[in-house]
């Protein structure tokens, strides 16, 4: 296609070998969940014996903040991600709501453990026991095991990237099964 | 003080009284009007001095409901188990062990909690682990969980 000369900017003779290697092209959606994927940071949430695990996968010999998860915030208001690591009771379900309202969006949420995703070994007679958290928020990542393991954490942590990696900047997509309150 | 010892001596204090064992320690049943009496004698008689009430829970035996209570004796080294049983209604009332162990006063929310034994004299009997709100006693043996959360 022809362009018009005066459409084209004027580059003056000094700048022009240095554009072909330093300008860089992208889309706002591209560089927003490049940005949002990298630095992820999770609300300090646990619960039970995931929760153990979460910290193991926090800690050095797994090290999450290889991948981007750096700083656990003690506050929703700081954080990105909640990990529900753990069961969460009747009495703790509107407190696991109150956090997750509180966090700013974007704002993502793994389940961790057979507990967060159906009740686990609570699902068959509890009188306490929330069968499944996705009845509380809506969820992104469900990550099975008793508890999983670190590696496996890592890698539901991953996917999320990957899912984040493909949404829109300004749309806000929340899971289809959000529940109704 | 040893466990016969302490055996022989509450045998003596207590003629007539149920005195068994169980695991390991000398158990004494009494009725639940005596509960009081019994546990003022245990805590404030120099040769028993039971001043720590380690554990506080009932045991649901579907005809009655039995309180277990273990006390201790910090310094000179014995250990006992006193029981009373309490029929079973929709809320039976036993005397708060408050006043001479302030240790109770957890130890009965959660009875109350979860076997619906209310309390007399307690400070603030309250619902320790579930809502407020919920209905029934879960540990009860014919608690039937009818809730789908």
């Amino acid at each position: 296609m022809e362009m018009k000369k005066e459409f084209l900017p004027e580059i003056p003779e000094e700048f022009r070998e240095n554009l072909g290697r330093n300008v860089l092209v992208t889309t706002i959606d591209k560089i927003a969940g490049w940005a949002r994927s990298n630095s992820l940071w999770p609300l300090t949430f646990g619960t039970s014996c995931c929760a153990i695990e979460m910290m193991s996968a926090a800690s050095a010999k797994y090290d999450w903040s290889r991948f981007g998860f750096e700083v656990a915030r003690a506050t929703p208001r700081q954080a990105d991600l909640i990990i529900v690591a753990g069961t969460i009771t009747s009495k703790m379900a509107p407190v696991l709501r109150r956090l997750y309202d509180q966090i700013p969006e974007p704002k993502y949420v793994i389940a961790m453990g057979a507990c967060t995703i159906t009740g686990g070994p609570f699902a068959k007679d509890s009188y306490t026991v929330v069968r499944g958290v996705d009845k509380i928020v809506p969820v992104d990542v469900y990550i099975p095991g008793c508890p999983p393991r670190p590696e496996a954490l890592l890698q539901g942590m991953m996917a999320l990237q990957q899912k984040i990696k493909l949404q829109k900047a300004y749309v806000i997509e929340k899971p289809k099964d959000e529940p109704e309150l | 003080m040893n466990k016969e010892k302490l055996t022989t001596l509450l045998s003596n204090r207590f003629q007539g009284k149920d005195i068994g064992e169980s695991f390991g320690l000398p158990a004494l049943i009494i009725a639940k009007e005596e509960l009081m009496d019994t546990a003022h004698l245990l805590k404030e008689d120099q040769t028993f001095g039971f001043n720590q009430l380690v554990c506080e829970t009932v045991t649901d035996r579907s005809e009655y409901f039995e309180l277990v209570c273990h006390l201790r004796a910090v310094g000179k080294g014995h250990e006992m188990i006193l029981k009373t049983h309490v029929e079973r209604e929709e809320t039976p009332l036993l005397p708060s062990l408050y006043e001479l162990w302030q240790a109770a006063e957890l130890f009965e929310d959660e009875i109350y909690d979860l076997f619906g034994i209310r309390f007399d004299n307690h400070p603030h009997l309250r619902r320790l682990f579930l809502d407020e709100e919920f209905e029934g006693y879960p540990l009860r043996k014919d608690f039937v969980n009818t809730l789908d959360l």
